[in-house]
């Protein structure tokens, strides 16, 4: 997939057409989430997305995840975080109140407007909260081309 | 079974206490909770991700426990394109049931996810009375 994908003869925003997009993945995913009876709601975990020339970052507010089960998976210009989060340990005989924190499998795939640098992808996890930075391919990257004199 | 101190325990409207040192208010999130009780403590485990022991605060105030967890909104040269957290952190105020024992109460926050402990009293723990055989 390239960049010409996104750039709409009569100059759409690409960023509309990323809503476009997101929404379209977003409805394949419910619908195999729906399958498995999740007991999340759809849009686990909450994400914020900034966007910069050279890369996407990601934050996704995951408390209480082992960072090692969180599967961060690239594949060209789209990017599936996924996992499992384990329910509360209650012990025998507690009686539950309040039970409203999710649990279960989650996952969310985002579709970024260029190609994905697979081996530069950087993700950090603190405080509950996973960062994926995703810098763009070289090869849609812009490049200079020097023009030679004959 | 213990109904009413469920009730007590209920979510209260989660409202901005009335404090005279807040500048400005914040977007706050009431956080998702579990609560448990066991025969000796009530046990309070709420998701609160951004957020480190630092910036945590517990409050105890007649009989209402508040939990307020500001997280500073992280800012970046990036534009933001889709913000599904809106990041001012996280309030939430519960009514106290009775018998709480409320100079043990602890807490520990680790991976974005809080742990209060509230013990009972001893007064309130289930206590087996022996019945002594008449004379």
């Amino acid at each position: 997939m390239t960049l010409t994908h996104f750039t709409h003869p009569f100059g759409r925003n690409p960023w509309r057409e990323f809503g476009r997009m997101q929404a379209e993945v977003e409805r394949l995913f419910d619908h195999a989430r729906a399958r498995h009876n999740d007991s999340y709601a759809p849009g686990f975990p909450a994400v914020n997305l900034w966007t910069s020339e050279d890369e996407v970052v990601i934050t996704a507010e995951l408390p209480g995840i082992d960072p090692d089960k969180i599967d961060i998976a690239v594949l060209d210009d789209t990017v599936t975080l996924s996992g499992t989060r384990a329910s509360e340990d209650v012990p025998e005989g507690a009686v539950i109140h309040h039970r409203e924190r999710g649990f279960g499998e989650f996952s969310r795939s985002f579709r970024v407007p260029f190609r994905i640098d697979a081996s530069g992808v950087d993700a950090r996890y603190q405080h509950g909260v996973l960062e994926v930075k995703l810098p763009k391919a070289a090869e849609d990257r812009p490049r200079k081309v020097p023009v030679l004199t004959a | 079974m213990n109904t009413n101190t469920a009730q007590d325990l209920q979510k209260q409207e989660t409202q901005l206490p009335q404090r005279a040192e807040r500048q400005r208010p914040r977007p706050y999130a009431a956080p998702r909770v579990d609560v448990y009780e066991t025969k000796d403590a009530y046990q309070v485990v709420a998701d609160v991700p951004g957020v480190s022991e630092s910036s945590l605060e517990i409050t105890v105030e007649k009989d209402t426990l508040t939990i307020e967890a500001p997280v500073e909104p992280t800012r970046r040269e990036h534009r933001l394109r889709l913000a599904e957290s809106v990041g001012g952190g996280f309030l939430r105020t519960f009514a106290l049931p009775d018998g709480i024992d409320r100079d043990r109460i602890s807490a520990t926050v680790r991976s974005g996810v809080l742990r209060l402990t509230l013990p009972k009293s001893e007064t309130m723990r289930p206590r087996k009375i022996v019945v002594q055989p008449g004379a």
